[in-house]
């Protein structure tokens, strides 16, 4: 509702503005065929918008078999996004960004998102936001577990980094010091899954098309939350709570279908989330915990559950005597639920360094190693960027899975399993980012 | 004769004869050095609040160049509102990878700087360690502390000589770091007589062997008192690369408050 609200104020301002410039048009005493020119008339009614874009070649190549019937070896995908953005006042501003991939093999990763359609009013003691927005809450690099307002982008990439756009209406109250944020979020958004062709997914396809909810509402039930933000002479710490549906499916396997699927189903649940920084010289201590009610477990019995991960980052300036920096952190995650989580980041342990050259072309490489706490299953990831010229950035990246467990002792489907079903899903991306 | 000397009243006639010629010269090379820059930082009192377009252009040995825009907003610290040093925010315009990507930075005096980050893609607000001051600023031969807005006390001084540089007349100071975290040892200062600017600086690295030099050219002067450069041309001199910025569109007094440099500004900056 918000989302079309928006678009059509844009719209409007675009109508008055074409108005505008065409009953000057008409005030001579014949229509002014030369006063019509649609370049001199696209150019009034963007006037005043801040316009820009990205857009993407992807390529990814799998060096292992697939596990799965319809998966291939490489995959190519082009995305674009777009960004309009007009100030209208010192406190009134409008926001629009579109999303788009496509994907040559994966029907499913193929999509269309608004990230923003976002009107924001803002005033030193109050701002107002309506429409499609992106919030993030938490302080740790590897799992974000406190931040829950967008829905993740679950097929954009496996870091789970990415996210859609969520329609939501907003009310910030800045502090001494602090802030004050409450959310109200009338339509909810399912995650997305890879579909039969593509990889990164378990044996078994989820059916977005047929999603399952715990309240009647479906995605209309309104959600809402709220976070409370101070900051302190040395760090930060932040309370927050989400009452709505849960933003990770259980996924469930109906049976009588007449090939196994699948389902998504939304549960409502209640969420205390904690964030805590400590700041003291180059080092930065991060702390995220979260307590949750209301969500079943991996084997479908409604657990209450706590989880954490915290640690630190701590950086290097001017290594070898040279303009690089190394950055490292290392971290730890734990969930309660343990062999029955969601995740199969449930007790690991996280090492990651991030390395900058400062060179002209902004080189950077990023490597992050996830080790499971409970058995010698890891993954792998290394990424390198570096930009050529102002408007091109490349990146290589490259993602290994390596002795996912299949079960637990007892033989059963665990949180580790999930990582076990993608254990032939190595691959190496490259990919090029235009900026206009 | 020596019964003489070591009577107390002679002493005592001694001494202050002996302390004229002090009360004349009446400064060491230590305070007129600190006096020279206490003179600067007098002269650049109650600006308010400054914003100005940054290019900056990065040269490697060979030749290649590269270029990053920014806008930078300044917050005076130390007036009647803010009991601290000053506020900066700096949005990133080029790299276009990066535009949107905006800093924050509180200046601290008795402790390390409060930095915030802000990336636009994730929509995240990153505290930054602000104990970062000899790490390059985006990749130029800018470093963080290079950049950041300068206090007396951030250094110990020391009045070399006057010196002819650019054909004025200036003062050369020696001045050194008092923060740890500083990668530098030492600073040469040349500062013109006429309105105590910053023509040239030559930074020594932590091994003492001189790294960079950085002249500032182009100065205008706004609201009839405020000097502020138009160019400023750092050379490395050990690797051969450079960094050149140019600063346009000074605007003083905008009215900006505390508020515009807050965290929550900081989401919404553009």
């Amino acid at each position: 509702m918000a989302r079309w609200l928006l678009i059509s104020v844009i719209y409007i301002e675009l109508i008055i503005v074409s108005l505008g410039t065409s009953s000057v048009a008409q005030g001579g005493q014949e229509l002014d065929w030369a006063a019509l020119d649609w370049k001199a008339l696209d150019w009034e009614a963007l006037d005043g918008w801040e316009l820009e874009g990205e857009a993407f070649a992807q390529a990814r190549y799998f060096p292992d078999n697939p596990l799965y019937i319809g998966q291939h070896s490489q995959n190519q995908s082009l995305a674009l996004e777009l960004s309009a953005y007009r100030k209208f006042s010192d406190s009134f501003s409008l926001e629009f960004i579109p999303f788009y991939r496509h994907d040559f093999q994966d029907d499913e990763r193929s999509h269309l998102d608004i990230r923003k359609a976002y009107a924001l009013w803002a005033s030193p003691t109050l701002e107002i936001g309506a429409g499609i927005n992106k919030v993030f809450w938490g302080v740790t690099e590897a799992v974000h577990l406190v931040d829950i307002i967008n829905q993740t982008d679950a097929i954009e990439a496996p870091d789970q980094e990415e996210k859609l756009g969520q329609a939501m209406v907003s009310l910030s109250l800045p502090l001494p010091s602090g802030l004050f944020d409450l959310y109200l979020m009338p339509n909810f958004r399912e995650r997305n899954f890879p579909g039969e062709d593509g990889r990164l997914r378990g044996a078994l396809v989820v059916d977005t098309n047929n999603p399952l909810y715990e309240h009647k509402d479906k995605d209309h039930h309104i959600d809402w939350a709220a976070r409370l933000k101070q900051s302190l002479k040395d760090g930060e710490l932040a309370l927050s709570y989400f009452e709505g549906t849960a933003r990770d499916p259980n996924l469930i396997m109906p049976l009588g279908t007449p090939s196994p699927v699948l389902l998504p189903y939304y549960s409502q649940i209640k969420q205390l989330g904690l964030e805590g920084q400590y700041i003291k010289d180059e080092w930065l201590w991060k702390l995220e915990a979260i307590y949750r009610k209301g969500q079943p477990n991996l084997q479908f019995e409604v657990e209450d559950y706590y989880a954490m991960t915290g640690g630190f980052e701590y950086n290097i300036y001017s290594i070898f005597e040279s303009s690089q920096d190394l950055g490292i952190i290392l971290e730890g995650i734990y969930d309660q639920r343990r062999d029955n989580a969601l995740t199969f980041n449930e007790e690991d342990i996280v090492l990651g360094t991030r390395w900058s050259l400062n060179n002209m072309h902004s080189t950077e490489v990023l490597g992050l190693w996830i080790q499971d706490a409970d058995s010698s299953a890891h993954n792998f990831v290394l990424e390198l960027s570096t930009e050529i010229g102002n408007s091109i950035a490349v990146t290589v990246e490259a993602l290994i899975f390596s002795e996912q467990q299949r079960n637990s002792d007892s033989g059963r489907f665990t949180a580790d399993s999930i990582g076990h079903q993608m254990r032939q899903d190595d691959y190496l991306q490259i990919e090029i980012g235009y900026f206009f | 004769m020596r019964n003489n000397l070591s009577n107390p009243p002679f002493h005592f006639l001694a001494s202050i004869l002996l302390m004229i010629p002090l009360l004349v010269q009446a400064e060491t090379a230590e305070q007129k050095g600190r006096a020279i820059f206490e003179e600067i930082d007098r002269r650049d009192l109650n600006f308010g609040d400054f914003s100005s377009d940054q290019e900056m252009i990065l040269r490697n040995k060979s030749g290649q160049e590269s270029r990053r825009i920014m806008e930078n907003t300044v917050l005076e610290g130390g007036n009647k509102d803010i009991n601290d040093g000053d506020k900066t925010l700096i949005i990133f315009r080029e790299p276009k990878r990066i535009r949107g990507t905006a800093l924050i930075t509180h200046a601290h005096q008795q402790r390390d700087d409060d930095q915030w980050l802000y990336l636009p893609a994730l929509g995240r607000v990153k505290r930054i360690s602000g104990a970062s001051k000899a790490g390059s600023f985006v990749g130029s031969e800018f470093s963080y502390e290079d950049l950041a807005p300068q206090e007396v006390d951030d250094y110990t001084y020391e009045y070399i000589g006057d010196e002819i540089f650019a054909e004025q007349d200036c003062f050369k100071v020696k001045r050194v770091p008092v923060d740890k975290d500083s990668g530098y040892t030492q600073q040469f200062v040349w500062v013109d007589k006429s309105e105590y600017r910053i023509q040239k600086v030559e930074f020594y690295d932590r091994k003492a062997t001189l790294i960079k030099i950085l002249t500032i050219t182009s100065y205008q002067q706004y609201l009839d008192q405020y000097w502020r450069p138009g160019y400023l041309s750092m050379i490395n001199q050990q690797d051969g690369k450079s960094t050149d910025m140019i600063a346009t569109n000074y605007v003083f007094r905008q009215g900006l408050t505390e508020a515009d440099f807050s965290e929550n500004s900081l989401r919404r900056a553009r």
